[in-house]
């Protein structure tokens, strides 16, 4: 089964500012031990605003581009690996 | 640090210039490579440090991009294996032209500017596939300066996401090196996040893509080619 993806956080980059909390809509962030952290994954609903407003360029939340008709996963999302 | 192991065979043979080159030819660009390894994230060289040499990806993801003095990135290219980049720095004997970032763990094989230019002079058939090079790349940058000075940033982010999707067709697995997040987008569509950001949920409320999480899925590809053509 596909793992689910989240936003990644970089804790080397990450100065522990918290503008990330605010933006998240969904409750998902939290400080831990000075860091951001994804403390409600399940919350998490993958908005992106954690990125735009990240002033260390800490977070990332990538995206994969398919077609929907690709035969090779039929309609059904490829796994990431 | 190199550490004296030499890249395959089969690798040179998929660079695309280096496809048709006699086997003895590929064979010494062989005995001159030595690897380089990066971790995700790690800087490869700097734009205008000393020619760097010519990279090979080996395996992983590479970002060549060019910084502005306030920090916004623009990105050239994303290179993956059998991709070769800084050949104008080894030709012209000029500084890196652009900075280059490891965007996963990567391996590259790395040919000093001194050997390229002693088995180009050896070998025609390189200095060959060299000019064909250039010449490719040349016509990217033509296509790039088009992009950024004739289209809109949705036209252009529709013909960024038919290419993605292009790359990633037929792939049951996905690497994560081939995800890109909406920064990076704009860094490569020379605008902000937030145009990318805007001319994505445009491009959903048209219908010709939808968001699901993580996914960008292309729901009608005339549509978006349409939109990517519309300038």
């Amino acid at each position: 089964m596909e793992p689910k993806i989240f936003p990644e956080i970089d804790a080397a980059l990450c100065d522990g500012c918290g503008k990330c909390l605010p933006a998240c809509m969904s409750g998902a962030l939290g400080v831990r031990a000075g860091k951001a952290t994804l403390i409600r994954p399940d919350l998490c609903r993958y908005d992106g605003n954690c990125e735009l407003v990240c002033p260390t360029d800490a977070i990332r939340v990538p995206y994969v581009i398919v077609f929907r008709e690709d035969p090779a996963w039929a309609g059904q999302n490829p796994l990431i690996s | 640090m190199p550490d004296g192991s030499r890249p395959d065979l089969a690798l040179l043979q998929r660079v695309p210039y280096f496809a048709k080159l006699p086997l003895d030819v590929l064979a010494a660009l062989t005995a001159a490579a030595n690897d380089r390894r990066f971790v995700r994230g790690q800087m490869i060289f700097l734009e205008g440090e000393p020619c760097a040499g010519l990279f090979i990806v080996g395996s992983g993801t590479v970002k060549i991009l060019k910084l502005s003095p306030q920090g916004r990135e623009q990105i050239l290219a994303r290179l993956g294996p059998s991709h070769t980049f800084n050949e104008v720095a080894v030709l012209d004997g000029g500084p890196n032209p652009a900075s280059a970032e490891a965007m996963a763990d990567t391996v590259t094989w790395v040919i000093s500017r001194a050997d390229m230019q002693r088995l180009a002079q050896q070998y025609p058939a390189l200095s060959w596939a060299l000019i064909e090079s250039i010449a490719a790349r040349a016509r990217h940058l033509v296509e790039m300066v088009e992009d950024l000075s004739l289209r809109s940033v949705k036209s252009r982010l529709a013909k960024l996401l038919l290419h993605e999707a292009g790359r990633t067709t037929g792939q049951s697995e996905i690497d994560r090196g081939q995800m890109m997040t909406q920064t990076e987008m704009a860094a490569r569509l020379g605008t902000v996040r937030e145009m990318v950001g805007r001319a994505l949920r445009e491009l959903a409320d048209e219908g010709v893509i939808a968001l699901d999480r993580h996914r960008i899925v292309i729901a009608d590809r005339q549509g978006l080619a349409a939109v990517a053509d519309g300038f």
